[in-house]
């Protein structure tokens, strides 16, 4: 007897513990923001937060939702309402695109928005002018030795046979946005033994093995705004010649959601507009050098500029 | 009344009972028994439905038990297994209880009933109420399902070796404790078991069966003196007159026994009635030996040997198997039978005794 | 035996446990207490004891654990177990609150964005006293009050010193620091996510597995289906979910307004109430069987129904066996729900997963440490809870 009705009650106890742990939405829809597990999602996704919420629209923190895909189908599924996406990820959704919008920054922006409003009903928000996009970072000893600013540099350094190898993703290797095309536009080929393939592979590990010289590493797979760059003293060599699809972010938003708040993009445009490379790159590092909470990174930055 | 009409059990190919008939008496104590395998479990069985017949009927108080359903014609039978069965998980008082929670009984009711049935089974009920059953020792917990049987005052009891699991002593006790339950309530019994001891000294009758027919069914007196076929006679064993005697107790053969008090001085003339061996008690009757007259009447001649008295009597409870047992190892033809403060209250001889199991 | 002086008896009687303990936090005090890195991100410097907590306090954690040494050769069980037991529940506390002092004075003297993290030394000798409290703990049965006093003080004390802020300049307390607010948000979907899929399992794995019982026909599929579940990978588990949830619901739009979408909560609960069903249904199974012949004959015999006979006979004495099933798929759980944060369900393996993808392993440790402590606490909760809602009939013949 003792035993049944403490069993219920625990039950119940637990039933219910789950439904207020699922519940969180709770009287007004709140929209759900989230973003991609990396430090400039997370800080865009604050950013996106606190705006709205200054301006009284009830939101939700689902930041660091997970990995890209599974974000985006969040997103087309309803789960969460809107997150900060790149506008050159637009050649990996949409099939049949013509590769050379997706150097231009306008043509990127202009071509994705129009397609996923008309195949998803998602809208595309201001992006901000930062070009996080695939890079090769190398380090400052290495570029100081040997003069490599540009990506022409390296081509030459490594078809003279200079000493190099990168630690890099999986994706990196294998998509034909990533190193193919840097391959084929500069005209250079690394081989298997220098290359240092990380599975699941993330620009931090990457920029962290290149900095301690593991395995021999002296370059590294990067993003444009990453944060740790120059903590790690390492150099981004530049593209002169646009071989990379332009990555700005950008915030999107189910299109029924927008329907509700179309006031939104009047919040979040200055905001963004403001957010160039070098802010971005300023603004992870205290995220990821410094160790500083996304929100407080956001929220700083956002009263320092006057947007709160 | 129980009654078997032609009751058949076929398992498949195998036929278990076959065409069984026979009644039992409103508070008769019927014993199944028979060699393993002849069907005395599964007859039982049949009465409370825990098997159905393949053919055939069972009645109880005239009707058919396939009238209600199996587990309510249940709470009217008592039922008692060897392996007993009790509930881990409850206490002694919740066990016994079982039959009457089910009734619906109120719990005030139930602590009641279920401590007058501790004490009818001989068990302190403040000690035991609230035990639980692996603190029980076998005999106890025999009892107890004894106990729980009977909670709801069922008019029926069905018993499958409720005495088997413990050992010969134990055992004895608990077939007395439940003869004298039994002398009390007057219920009407079904006993299946092994051990024809048990079901000579505890059956009102003894159905004896053999591959899932009746053989015999007839009261233990006519069973051991009478069986019916040289099965029986081979089963109920070649010492089947002693076991009769033990279903006769000394006080039916017991005559007046000539006692003589200690120090007493005797006329010739007394002497002279006396026979070649008298019993010397004391005061109060209390045996305290014998004595050979043929030594003269010089009482302080008699050898009297006082620690005999307790030795070579009987008591007035004993059977009269007992008594002959006693008198063939102290190698006389007399036994006196006393109380159990050893006063004196007759004998028995071992004529008597021979007259009385004449076949 | 007492009394005895040679040698070798000596070392036959000596306790083992405590010896391994002893030896364990020696071996902790040779190790690199703390890893000072120039930034979160760096590579880290070891630093070894008496430069991190200063020769003094060096000293005495190496009397202490001298003493507990001797303590493991005492031949005096009490004395040794005392002995034991206060060096456990002392040292504990004092190796994690040493190494945040020291945390402190190390980075005073650093650059601005430091950072000071826990090292070998600082985690073997936590589990060298762990040992050390377990030994004595095990041999102070009698003593109930100084058994429980050996067991809580030292947590009492860790959890007194973190709230007092003793540790604030491990790099650990400060990536808490930062995510502080999250955390409880994630801790909460953690529990609830692991918790109420068992629960949920629960509800189908106990008629499952009395199916089983019951019938030898229903036995093998549902077995076989549920140890297949259980073998696959808990990742793979969750995407397989993903892809005909996200088909349901678009089919059925009023699914995804009771929130069953093909990513979040819906395809991790459906796939942690899936790995919850193995043990449920083997442990009622195996219960149920248990349960003996003869007990449920008599029932049947006294004029029990077959639900009477489930409800007052079968299940209280399959219940205890029941409940180390739901026990056992507990603890699992909470360690598969980790998974489910890269699916987008939340729970504290957003942290580990947000800290590999920054390369900040103290990040990593703010997710994994709770999560195993989680862990631990689920077990010892219903362990006691179950202890004490046993019946007490065999609870008993447990023991005996």
């Amino acid at each position: 007897m003792r035993t049944r009705k403490a069993f219920i009650a625990v039950s119940m106890l637990i039933t219910l513990s789950l439904l207020l742990g699922c519940a969180g939405a709770g009287g007004k829809e709140p929209i759900v923001v989230g973003s991609k597990i990396d430090t400039e999602g997370a800080l865009l996704a604050q950013t996106i937060l606190l705006l709205l919420d200054d301006a009284g629209i009830p939101v939700e923190d689902r930041s660091h939702f997970g990995p890209t895909d599974i974000v985006r189908k969040a997103l087309l599924s309803g789960e969460i309402d809107l997150y900060p996406e790149y506008t050159g990820s637009g050649a990996y959704f949409f099939e049949g695109t013509d590769p050379g919008i997706w150097k231009d920054a306008d043509a990127a922006y202009a071509e994705v928005a129009r397609l996923d409003l008309e195949t998803n009903n998602i809208v595309w928000l201001q992006p901000a002018p930062a070009n996080n996009t695939w890079a090769i970072a190398v380090t400052s000893t290495l570029a100081d030795a040997e003069g490599l600013e540009t990506l022409d540099d390296l081509a030459a350094y490594l078809n003279a046979g200079g000493e190099f190898k990168i630690a890099c993703s999986e994706e990196f290797v294998t998509s034909p946005p990533a190193l193919p095309t840097f391959q084929d536009a500069y005209g250079f080929e690394l081989t298997d033994d220098q290359l240092l393939v990380l599975a699941g592979g993330n620009t931090a590990q990457t920029e962290q093995a290149a900095a301690q010289g593991t395995d021999g590493v002296n370059a590294a797979m990067a993003y444009g705004t990453d944060g740790s760059l120059s903590a790690l003293n390492l150099v981004v060599l530049t593209d002169p010649r646009g071989a990379q699809p332009v990555y700005e972010p950008a915030p999107i938003v189910r299109s029924e959601v927008f329907e509700a708040y179309p006031e939104m993009a009047d919040i979040l445009a200055p905001a963004f507009e403001s957010m160039d490379l070098v802010t971005l790159q300023t603004l992870n590092a205290k995220i990821a050098f410094e160790g500083q909470d996304a929100r407080d990174v956001a929220l700083e930055y956002l009263t320092q500029q006057g947007f709160l | 009344m129980i009654e078997l009409k032609s009751v058949t059990k076929r398992y498949g190919d195998t036929t278990a009972i076959s065409e069984l008939t026979m009644d039992v008496e409103d508070g008769q104590l019927c014993v199944l028994i028979g060699p393993s395998g002849c069907g005395k479990t599964t007859t039982l069985r049949m009465i409370n439905r825990l098997v159905e017949p393949t053919r055939g009927a069972i009645l109880i108080n005239g009707e058919d038990n396939r009238g209600s359903r199996p587990d309510v014609l249940r709470r009217s039978i008592g039922y008692a297994i060897q392996s007993v069965g009790l509930f881990p998980h409850m206490t002694v008082e919740q066990n016994i209880g079982t039959v009457p929670s089910i009734l619906g009984w109120e719990k005030p009711r139930i602590a009641d009933r279920s401590r007058e049935l501790l004490d009818m089974v001989g068990l302190d009920a403040d000690a035991y109420a609230t035990k639980y059953p692996h603190e029980l020792s076998g005999g106890e917990a025999q009892r107890i399902g004894v106990a729980r049987a009977l909670a709801a005052d069922p008019p029926i009891l069905l018993m499958d070796e409720p005495f088997g699991a413990v050992d010969p002593l134990t055992r004895e006790m608990l077939q007395r404790q439940f003869m004298d339950i039994q002398r009390r309530l007057k219920k009407t019994i079904v006993l299946v078991t092994h051990d024809l001891d048990e079901a000579i000294r505890m059956a009102d009758k003894v159905a004896v069966m053999k591959s899932g027919t009746l053989v015999q069914y007839d009261t233990p007196e006519e069973l051991l003196s009478h069986p019916a076929d040289s099965f029986v006679r081979d089963f109920v064993g070649a010492d089947r007159a002693l076991k009769r005697l033990s279903r006769i107790p000394v006080t039916t053969l017991m005559r007046p026994a000539t006692s003589v008090q200690r120090g007493a001085v005797l006329s010739e003339s007394a002497f002279a009635e006396l026979p070649r061996y008298v019993w010397i008690v004391d005061k109060g009757t209390r045996l305290l030996g014998w004595a050979d007259t043929a030594g003269g009447p010089d009482s302080a001649r008699w050898q009297v040997d006082e620690s005999q008295g307790r030795r070579v009597s009987v008591l007035e409870s004993a059977s009269l198997r007992e008594a002959l047992s006693l008198m063939l190892g102290q190698g006389v033809r007399n036994v006196p039978v006393v109380t159990d403060d050893c006063k004196l209250m007759g004998e028995i001889t071992l004529k008597d005794i021979e007259e009385a199991t004449a076949e | 035996m007492p009394g005895q002086e040679d040698g070798s008896s000596r070392l036959s009687q000596c306790n083992c446990v405590a010896l391994f303990g002893a030896a364990l936090g020696l071996l902790s005090l040779g190790l690199p207490w703390l890893s000072i890195r120039s930034s979160r991100l760096a590579a880290g410097e070891p630093v070894w004891l008496v430069s991190a907590i200063g020769p003094l306090v060096a000293g005495i954690f190496l009397i202490v654990w001298l003493l507990a040494l001797r303590a493991g050769f005492d031949t005096n069980r009490e004395r040794s177990a005392a002995t034991l037991g206060a060096a456990g529940a002392l040292l504990a506390p004092a190796t994690l609150i040493a190494a945040g002092i020291g945390s402190k004075h190390l980075l005073e003297a650093a650059e601005p964005f430091a950072r000071s993290s826990l090292s070998a030394g600082v985690w073997i000798g936590l589990i060298a006293s762990y040992v050390l409290i377990h030994t004595a703990a095990r041999s102070l049965e009698g003593r109930p009050a100084l058994r429980q006093t050996v067991i809580w003080f030292p947590v009492l004390a860790i959890a007194i010193a973190g709230l007092s802020g003793l540790y604030s300049n491990t790099s650990l307390a400060q990536e808490f620091a930062g995510n502080e607010g999250r955390f409880i948000q994630e801790l909460s979907r953690h529990i609830s996510l692991s918790l109420g899929s068992v629960a949920i399992g629960t509800c189908i794995a106990v008629p499952l597995g009395t199916a089983a019982a019951r019938s030898k026909r229903a036995e093998r599929p549902i077995f076989v289906i549920a140890s297949t579940i259980e073998t696959i990978p808990s990742l793979a588990l969750f995407g397989f979910m993903i892809a005909p949830l996200s088909a349901l619901s678009y089919a059925y739009p009023a699914l995804r307004e009771i929130g069953i979408r093909g990513v979040g909560t819906a395809p991790a609960l459906i796939a942690l109430v899936l790995y919850s069903l193995l043990p449920i249904v083997h442990n009622t199974y195996v219960g149920l069987k248990e349960v003996s012949p003869a007990a449920m004959d008599a029932g049947r015999g006294m004029g029990m129904s077959r639900p009477q006979l489930a409800r007052r006979v079968e299940f209280p004495l399959a219940a205890p066996l029941i409940a180390e099933g739901v026990r056992t798929a507990s603890v699992q759980s909470v360690g598969g729900t980790t998974v489910a944060a890269l699916i987008g369900a939340g729970g504290l393996g957003h942290f580990i997963f947000q800290g590999l993808g920054q390369a900040a392993p103290d990040l990593i440790l703010m997710g994994a440490l709770p999560v195993i402590a989680l862990a631990l606490v689920v077990d010892i909760v219903m362990r006691w809870a179950i202890a004490r809602l046993s019946p007490k009939g065999l609870r008993a013949e447990a023991v005996t």
